[in-house]
């Protein structure tokens, strides 16, 4: 392959699609690469999806927070947090306005919890202070042992962030952006003025290249030499799924000092406990998402010590992450190689995404790429319908117009067929990628039931055998041989 | 429009199959099996090993025969068959919702019977750190992409848990020519059949590590190698005694979990230690004219007794039915003693022979198994893995004092042979 375009954006995160989506707003022609079997793959598949309102908790440890307070950081995630709604509804992406709780069990850190106070007031977002007997009403499964120093901010959402990705690459992919997975760069070099991107799967010769790429961003930029000094800082954390029958254990994202502990919904109805270590680790060790075990015990005492009923055994999954602990953002053309626009997009991603991607547009034009805005641009989008949301009487309507919706293939989370095929049309190639684009193999059960039949239509959609189906690109197939095979090869 | 249904047996397993047969046979006019699957038999289907029907039938049978001997029973009795049908939802009166390629369908049957067997615990239930390549599945999985789908996983296998799937593969992979390089268990004993481990692992020459874990899995995209060490007497991995096993597949054996989601729709209360209903002596949840057999109860290991206890909930499900359910004669709760784990049923509610199934907490020689004050049995050897079948004849039951409403049973060392009272 060799292909020849105007941008291209590396990395399929929230960052590398809200940029694409964006860029698919003018006549200009783009492609994003993803070196995962699919998008959502790296931070923002791992992240736990708190669109945060207030982002206090971002600044407030450093010794020049004032100066943060007018700064760009701020500034990108309040107008992210702003574009959220309106983005949601064009795109039909769930979420839930849970609002948020920031407390403490120990009164040592009272004061910390006062200075989130301080530091959010001074950001003109509104608290409401809770007393030890509201916050119980409104959170029955904390401990009532110690509860000190509670706020609430009302207006922070969740959302499950591969609905959020995926919503915006199809967006982009309906608006003429190409999207392509299992394609990973393996190095830049210029000629004739143009970038050369090689990847696994051909070349791409192009004017610009977006630098999305989060926790490999460093790794991508010196390909291109285009790493204007700065480093990536990475650190690790790790992330309990509850089973769905603990649905309602908190009311609001409840984040807990000092550990740092946030239990929160989520739009699926399984609960998330993500215990926030911040171990931190090296760039070489950038792509390590292990768990280990010396993790598990603190992170479950930890756990229970706010919700003092957590038991281990509700826990479905656990998963581990690497995550840019960046002091700021980096939204920038390179000195070095102008034509490498970096956006290295750090925490809170969800929103912060969302007013980055214009920026960029705004820095490519400045490096000379003419944009002119689509006439035919198409904003919205429709999401695959899903069997488990509806009612009775919507299930039968579905049913009707596709049969196949009425074939549950997900025992845990209800995921028919009808659905399973449509993620197979709008892109998922990969037994992940099916479970993030409509949930099958995400429940209690991690795809016990579910994994073979999604593997079998994954082979007869694609029209492609079964042993080259993978669980996310590149050498993860499922299968091997056919049965009796190695008995011939004897 | 819903169809006038009687009795409605969710699985087309083993259980279903049986329960639905026998009320069939008891009188009961329109009896449905509903099935999420594509065939009848349940797991059954994918068992291409025999050992099948050797008390129940005396035969020696596959999976899919024994399955297959139902089968046609319940088609030739005229048994309504939905496969590819799932239920969704129960409601504690008895409305049960359920989807398929024809639409969504209300059912208000008189009598249930619960019969959807039990799931695999899998890798995130034991929490084995490390990374999440291809190449891990629940060794059930396998054996269906294996006996099923015609497809096998990469060479070199290790298993961890030696639980009677587990062991079954072992030797079905070994069949195959993949190298089955370790069968890892924790405890110091095979927590499956003995049967099992004799053929399966011992016969292939299969490297038994007993006390042992798996501590972490490597390999990014694809499975390359796990870690494993031995193990206190608390399950906590020994410093030092780690090593690699280099391995393309990881098949996890650890265990069954009855899957009663559904029962909890229907508010149908749960024993904590099965992880199934309460049951009394007919086979009835606490929700009249909803029953229960096979392993959505208990995890059983042989399908004989599935098929025993599942017609039993079959033949309740039709004197329900028919409005011919006995008269509560006493209410006497079995309390699982000294040694025991769990009972079933939990409840005798009636005068007649009662079949208790119980397992046992620790492999034990030479035991007395004791049941309440009316019966002693020696045995020679108890094993949790074995559930032990014990008939409590008419006669025996009515040496229960009449104001006694527990039953105790309790498993202890000692006693003799021959002494059984």
């Amino acid at each position: 392959m060799i292909e020849k375009t105007d941008v291209v954006v590396i990395g399929g995160g929230v960052a590398g699609t809200a940029i694409a989506r964006e860029l698919s707003k003018y006549n200009v022609k783009a492609i994003l690469v993803e070196r995962n079997g699919s998008i959502c793959a790296g931070q923002s598949k791992a992240t736990i999806g708190w669109v945060h309102g207030n982002i206090a908790l971002f600044i407030m440890y450093r010794k020049d927070y004032r100066q943060e307070l007018k700064g760009i950081t701020v500034k990108i995630a309040t107008d992210g947090f702003k574009l959220f709604d309106q983005l949601a509804s064009q795109l039909d992406i769930p979420y839930i306005r849970t609002g948020s709780l920031i407390m403490t069990i120990n009164d040592k850190h009272v004061s910390d919890v006062e200075h989130f106070r301080i530091v959010s007031e001074e950001l003109g977002s509104k608290l409401v202070e809770l007393d030890k007997d509201d916050a119980l009403t409104l959170e029955p499964n904390i401990t009532k042992k110690y509860v000190f120093g509670v706020y609430e901010a009302p207006y922070d959402k969740i959302v499950f962030p591969p609905d959020l990705v995926i919503a915006l690459a199809e967006s982009a992919d309906k608006n003429g952006v190409k999207l392509l997975q299992n394609t990973e760069v393996r190095g830049i070099s210029e000629k004739n003025g143009l970038q050369v991107v090689e990847t696994n799967r051909g070349s791409i010769m192009t004017r610009f290249i977006v630098n999305a790429a989060g926790t490999n961003a460093d790794k991508v930029a010196d390909m291109a030499d285009a790493r204007d000094g700065w480093e990536n800082v990475l650190f690790r954390n790790q992330i309990f799924v509850l089973d769905k029958r603990n649905e309602g254990l908190t009311r609001n994202i409840i984040m807990q000092w000092p550990e740092n502990y946030v239990v929160m919904p989520h739009v699926n109805g399984t609960p998330l406990i993500a215990c926030n270590n911040y171990y931190p680790t090296s760039v070489e060790n950038r792509d390590d998402t292990r768990t280990k075990i010396e993790w598990f015990h603190e992170n479950i005492v930890n756990a229970q010590t706010l919700i003092p009923t957590f038991s281990p055994k509700e826990i479905i999954k656990s998963y581990g992450t690497v995550s840019l602990g960046n002091k700021e953002h980096i939204i920038e053309a390179s000195k070095k190689n102008p034509s490498v626009i970096n956006a290295v997009v750090k925490a809170p991603g969800m929103s912060s995404a969302l007013a980055i991607a214009p920026m960029v547009i705004d820095i490519l034009a400045k490096q000379g790429l003419k944009l002119m805005k689509k006439t035919d641009f198409d904003p919205y989008r429709t999401r695959i319908p899903r069997f488990h949301d509806l009612s009775d009487n919507e299930r039968r309507t579905l049913i009707a117009k596709n049969p196949r919706y009425g074939h549950v293939v997900c025992r845990c989370e209800h995921v028919t067929e009808g659905e399973i095929i449509e993620a197979i049309k709008r892109g998922a190639r990969t037994v992940d990628g099916v479970k993030f684009r409509v949930h099958a193999g995400l429940g209690r059960c991690q795809g016990g039931f579910c994994g073979p039949r999604v593997v079998g239509i994954l082979a007869k959609e694609l029209n492609i055998p079964v042993t080259s189906i993978t669980k996310k690109g590149g050498n993860s197939n499922i299968l091997y041989h056919e049965t009796k095979e190695l008995l011939k090869q004897g | 429009m819903t169809p006038q249904i009687d009795l409605v047996v969710i699985g087309g397993g083993p259980a279903g199959l049986a329960a639905a047969i026998k009320a069939k046979e008891r009188g009961v006019p329109n009896v449905t099996v509903i099935d999420r699957d594509e065939f009848l038999g349940g797991l059954l289907h994918q068992c291409i090993h025999d050992g099948f029907g050797l008390h129940y039938l005396k035969e020696d049978l596959t999976g899919p025969e024994y399955a297959y001997r139902f089968i046609k029973k319940a088609k030739d009795l005229g048994i309504n068959l939905l496969l590819e049908h799932m239920v969704l939802d129960i409601s504690p009166n008895k409305k049960i919702t359920m989807s398929s390629k024809n639409g969504l369908i209300i059912l208000k049957p008189k009598a249930i019977v619960l019969a959807m067997g039990c799931r695999e615990k899998n890798i995130e239930n034991i929490r084995i750190p490390g990374t999440r390549p291809a190449g891990i599945f629940t060794a059930g999985v396998a054996q269906r992409y294996i006996n099923i789908e015609g497809f096998l996983p990469r060479k070199d296998v290790v298993i961890l848990g030696s639980g009677d799937v587990g062991m079954i593969m072992a030797r079905r992979l070994s069949l195959e020519g993949l190298e089955v390089k370790a069968v890892v268990e924790v405890l110091p004993y095979v927590s499956g059949l003995i049967k099992n481990e004799i053929q399966c692992i011992h016969d292939f020459d299969i490297p038994l590590l007993l006390g042992h874990t798996v501590t972490e899995i490597r390999g990014q995209q694809q499975l390359e190698a796990v870690t494993i060490a031995k193990v206190d007497k608390n399950w906590k991995p020994i410093v030092g005694t780690e090593q690699l096993i280099k391995c393309g597949t990881l098949l996890i054996s650890v265990g069954l979990i009855p899957e009663n989601e559904l029962s909890l729709s229907a508010g149908v209360e749960l024993d904590p230690v099965t992880g199934g209903p309460i049951v009394n002596d007919r086979m009835e949840t606490n929700i009249p004219g909803i029953f229960a057999g096979g392993n959505v109860v208990h995890v059983h290991d042989l399908v004989d007794n599935v098929s025993w206890e599942s017609e039993l909930a079959g033949a309740s499900a039709a004197e329900y039915i028919m409005g011919e359910t006995p008269p509560i004669a006493r209410v006497i709760h079995l309390q699982a003693g000294p040694g025991i784990r769990s009972i079933v049923p939990h409840i005798i509610t009636t005068e007649r022979e009662v079949t208790l199934y119980i397992r046992v907490k620790k492999p034990k020689r030479n035991v007395t198994l004791r049941i309440g004050d009316i019966l002693t049995e020696f045995k020679r050897m108890v094993r949790p893995s074995e559930m032990l079948k014990v008939r409590l004849s008419i006669e025996k039951l009515k040496e229960i004092n009449k104001g006694d409403k527990t039953l105790p049973v309790s498993c202890y060392q000692g006693g003799r042979k021959n002494a059984r009272s």
